[in-house]
């Protein structure tokens, strides 16, 4: 019922198997590397963590005071790291509401605060790619270190990465001007490329595999080289961006990491089998574990993940002990108050609606507690900035305004005020976001990220003409 | 033609006029280097080479996903393609509706990417070396193996200089590794090198020519990418080194020989899935409380396609007007129960006979109405949009800055709350241009099933089009699919969509003769048109982007 993919091959338990899941759980490895070791190197980290479609923000939204907050029903899960968070309440994916780009393309503005332009990646829309690379790329270059990775990009499946669907309705992150990123949805393939030659259970065998990989991308480089001369001069540039890319390979394929515990490799999945959307929460565990040991590793310092978006399934929820219901999309437009399908659902159907959207987020909270933060060791959660955000707010609306943000600060980072509830501008509790007045825009949060990270002379990310500066709300 | 029927649109729909791009090319800012169709066609005699050849510039762009899948199959067989997983190769970007990587560099990730699986096929080549060398291992062997895998890799025979490079590399490993080992690195290092990522045309003549010829060996990759997919077979790559594909015959006879054979099926379905949009239908996403049948029939919706595109060349006379038309289809016996009344008659091997006044032709199957749909309400606004940019190739600009939600509610048909909803001064240009052609498909639900009432609503599928060469009033889609074929801008529109899918780049202002020539060499004929695309001048020629 329902499936998007009609073959899956393949079984709940193997997948659980797979990850040494439902077994004896995912106790932290009790290793240190040894960067790690030493709580004053300890790194600073970012995880940008993105659920799309919105919410329903009546149950979002916390109540009573700045301080003196108490969580809604779908933050209870974080209740553990409410001191060290910040709820945002009224920032508005301004980008998106300015440019062509709105409601579902706001994935691709609200990491990079520029609007999504005409052109032809999404022929329906006639929309292109943003033009600016997005925090996760500004960042991750500046504060990588020694790092594999300047940012490692999971998800599951949000649709929009791959195929006839691609567009910045589902990529939330960019290299640089027309540059998406498309996030690793294999754990399998995202395993591979994070920790092969990490693991160094044989020294000997790791060197030898560094050897001959270096030998092939030496070989490879000649060849380039030798086709870039022979080549048109006009084709050049084009030999020049692969040749650096070859380089940083490199650098990536032979670096000796500090030695670390790596998970167990995930089996091997079929790309059918990862954009399964009735597995969205197998898939998230294996991801969020493959995450947290990149970060422990020191393998990145920026992780960011994605969720699916407007067109997954809720099929899962029932083996996470919720209703289950159909197409997120469906569930988003009956909850809507001001734009419905061609039966005007009624006040019953909207209320389930309302609740599923709810219940997924309190999900999603529950697992970023327990799944990702819960289990990773107390000092790195300490130097770690994790910012959770939706391209949109109510999603039956479809607005860019006041979309949910929730960030948790570690006890060691000390970038900004931490337990607070923060909120700008005026909403109607029930509906019209678009209507929304008075919020502060993404872009000063996106300047507020960047300094935290210890890029204090961003002062402007994106369009400029939107802000600059920082959100000052948070010091 | 189509110039001629968009102006004639504009002519009274003035506000549509100032965002309309009148260029041809859908190439979008990635290809900012190559011409637009608004581009002066006089100023390009100014250099070497075949300078006065009608043919627009293409920028250096490597193979596509399934183009290196089928090329590994091809190269190495299924036994080693098939322990591959191809899906970790680098996403491919999009000129139109097609797969292309023009204007896509190789960065970090797609390099690895690209590592990862060269190394998987490496290492099943290296589980197989002793078959791939084919011979008891010696330098000759070795170098006779390099040669011949070369140059199916290469596309090209390989330099005595080059071949050493692959030699001495599998000597030096070989000298600490087994035979296994050392075919793994050679295969690997083979898929990493620009030769075979990249569609490399340098061309036969001198430095500083603008426009260049291509050689036999580019040509033949051309060929081949185009018509079967993937890297050419030993045939080709033999006609290419003898010269035969310089010659107008020889040319000919390998465009029939590819045409003709089997590994051209994959190209002609993926054409017309890819230019239709069908190819979405894969992830196509149906509300399944509202429509409960389309899961299972999801796979029979692409199936249909597949096996009409297929009939369609191979058997019937691969006709434009037959495939816009056609009175027949194939058909599960469950979607030919779907379609209902819509079916005159079955065959044994799934062929149906249609009843014309619900279907014909290709734009009425499920599967084309099904991605076109993306919601029940919406639907004509969608599949209006697919015939006016799809099949006539007019562009639409953006709906820059209104707001397009359209609240629907129960008070009128869909329909009418479209027209109302897009009536206004700052939609109607456009609007009123995709509306009429959405409207003539309102007797197909979400999934193309036949309905003649929208809830309550009885369908109103009658609608006059505007701002094509067949403007008039039609009952509804049978009626106007009928006439399509007829239709000059259709034709050419085809016409423009096959060069720009045998090209995988935007098309410019230079291509249009070879459009126009190969729409008027068809006759209607999607065969001829095919074969008078690989003689035009556009094909076998490559102009540089200008710097």
């Amino acid at each position: 019922m329902g499936r998007v993919f009609s073959s899956p091959k393949w079984s709940r338990r193997r997948l659980l198997a797979a990850a040494g899941l439902g077994v004896t759980g995912t106790a932290l490895a009790p290793f240190l590397p040894r960067a790690v070791a030493e709580a004053a190197t300890q790194p600073k980290r970012l995880i940008l963590i993105t659920s799309g479609q919105g919410t329903d923000m009546t149950r979002w939204r916390p109540s009573g005071g700045e301080t003196s907050f108490t969580l809604s029903s779908q933050l209870e899960p974080l209740v553990a790291y409410q001191d060290r968070m910040i709820v945002l309440d009224g920032i508005d994916n301004e980008a998106a509401i300015r440019g062509a780009g709105r409601g579902h393309f706001g994935q691709g503005t609200m990491w990079t605060g520029v609007e999504v332009p005409p052109g032809t990646v999404r022929p329906d829309e006639m929309l292109g790619w943003p033009t600016a690379p997005s925090i996760d790329t500004i960042i991750g270059e500046r504060v990588r270190g020694d790092a594999r990775f300047a940012a490692y990009y999971w998800a599951t499946w949000p649709i929009a990465t791959d195929g006839p669907n691609q567009g910045p309705n589902g990529i939330c992150h960019y290299r640089g001007s027309e540059d998406p990123i498309n996030p690793q949805l294999n754990p399998a393939v995202a395993f591979d490329t994070l920790f092969e030659g990490v693991m160094g259970a044989d020294p000997a065998i790791s060197a030898r595999i560094r050897a001959e990989r270096k030998s092939v991308i030496d070989l490879v480089n000649g060849e380039l080289s030798r086709v870039r001369t022979v080549m048109p001069a006009v084709d050049r540039d084009r030999f020049d961006a692969h040749l650096d890319s070859l380089r940083e390979l490199e650098t990536r394929l032979t670096q000796v990491t500090a030695q670390c515990e790596v998970p167990t490799r995930p089996n091997d999945f079929t790309e059918g089998e990862v954009k399964d959307f009735d597995q969205v929460h197998v898939f998230t565990r294996l991801q969020f574990e493959l995450m947290r040991h990149a970060l422990l590793c020191d393998l990145t310092r920026v992780a960011c993940f994605d969720w699916p978006h407007s067109e997954g399934y809720g099929h899962f929820m029932a083996d996470e002990g919720y209703r289950p219901f159909e197409s997120l999309h469906t569930v988003a437009h009956t909850m809507s108050y001001d734009m419905v399908g061609e039966v005007t659902p009624t006040d019953e159907e909207r209320a389930i609606a309302r609740e599923d959207l709810a219940n997924l987020q309190n999900w999603r909270a529950k697992m970023l507690a327990t799944e990702l933060l819960d289990k990773m060791p107390p000092d790195v959660v300490d130097n770690t900035l994790l910012v959770w955000a939706s391209e949109m707010s109510e999603g039956g609306t479809h607005s860019n305004r006041n979309v949910p943000i929730v960030m948790i600060q570690g006890g060691n980072f000390g970038a900004f005020t931490a337990g607070r509830y923060l909120r700008w501008g005026s909403y109607d509790p029930i509906s019209n976001y678009s209507a929304f007045t008075g919020g502060q825009p993404m872009n000063k949060l996106l300047v507020s990220i960047c300094q935290a990270m210890g890029l204090t002379d961003v002062d402007a990310v994106g369009d400029a003409t939107i802000s600059t500066g920082p959100l000052e709300e948070l010091a | 033609m189509r110039r001629i029927s968009l102006a004639f649109a504009l002519g009274w729909i003035g506000s549509c006029y100032s965002g309309l791009e009148l260029g041809g090319g859908a190439g979008g800012d990635e290809a900012a280097g190559t011409a637009g169709a608004t581009e002066a066609v006089a100023d390009s005699g100014d250099s070497g080479g075949d300078a006065d050849v009608a043919v627009s510039p293409s920028e250096v762009a490597r193979i596509t996903r399934a183009q290196y899948q089928r090329t590994i199959a091809a190269i190495f067989g299924d036994a080693i393609a098939g322990v591959v997983d191809f899906g970790k190769l680098p996403a491919d970007g999009k000129i139109g509706s097609f797969a292309s990587n023009a204007g896509l560099n190789v960065n970090v990730d797609s390099a690895d990417a690209y590592r990862m699986v060269a190394e998987e096929i490496g290492t099943a080549a290296g589980a197989q070396a002793g078959a791939l060398l084919g011979c008891a291992e010696s330098d000759a062997c070795v170098t006779a193996f390099v040669s011949a895998y070369g140059r199916r890799i290469y596309r090209r025979a390989l330099s005595d200089a080059e071949l050493d490079v692959f030699v001495q590399f599998w000597t030096s490993n070989r000298e600490s590794a087994s035979q296994a080992d050392a075919m793994r690195m050679v295969v690997t290092a083979m898929l990493q090198t620009p030769d075979f990522l990249y569609l490399l045309e340098k061309g036969a003549e001198e430095d500083d020519a603008d426009v260049r010829r291509l050689t036999g060996f580019e040509l033949g990759a051309r060929l081949s990418f185009f018509l079967w997919g993937q890297a050419p077979d030993d045939a080709l790559l033999d006609a290419a080194a003898a010269g035969r594909l310089d010659d107008e015959a020889g040319l000919g006879d390998e465009v029939r020989r590819l045409l003709a054979d089997a590994r051209a099926d994959e190209t002609l379905v993926r054409f017309h899935t890819s230019w239709l949009g069908i190819d979405g239908l894969e992830t196509a996403v149906v509300d399944p409380e509202q429509f409960p049948q389309f899961e299972d029939l999801r796979d029979d919706m692409a199936e249909e396609t597949r096996r009409f595109v297929l009939h369609v060349f191979r058997q019937d006379d691969a006709q434009l007007a037959t495939l816009f038309g056609a009175d027949y289809s194939f058909a599960s016996a469950e979607l030919a129960a779907f379609y209902g009344a819509g079916v005159a008659g079955q065959g044994d091997d799934g062929e149906i006979a249609l009843e014309a006044s619900q279907r014909r032709g290709l734009l009425t199957h499920a599967s084309y109405l099904t991605t076109h749909a993306r919601s029940p309400e919406r639907a004509p606004i969608y599949r209006g949009r697919s015939l006016l940019v799809d099949v006539f190739c007019n562009q639409l600009p953006p709906p820059d800055g209104v707001d397009t939600t359209i609240d629907f509610d129960s008070s009128a048909s869909a329909r009418q709350q479209i027209e109302d909803a897009t009536s206004g001064p700052a939609c109607a240009g456009c609007h009123s241009l995709i509306n009429p052609l959405g409207y003539l498909f309102e007797n197909y639900d979400a999934i193309g099933r036949w309905r003649t009432m929208d809830g309550t609503w009885p369908v109103e599928a009658e609608a006059t089009i505007l701002g094509t060469d067949i403007d008039g009033t039609y009952a509804n889609a049978p009626q106007l699919l009928e006439r399509l074929a007829s239709s000059g801008a259709a034709e050419a529109c085809v016409s423009r969509q096959w060069l720009r899918f045998a090209l995988a780049r935007p098309e410019g202002a230079e291509d249009e003769a070879a459009i126009a020539a190969a729409a008027a060499a068809a006759g209607g004929d999607m065969l001829k048109l095919v074969d008078a695309i690989t003689h035009s001048d556009t094909f076998r020629h490559r102009r540089l982007p200008s710097e």
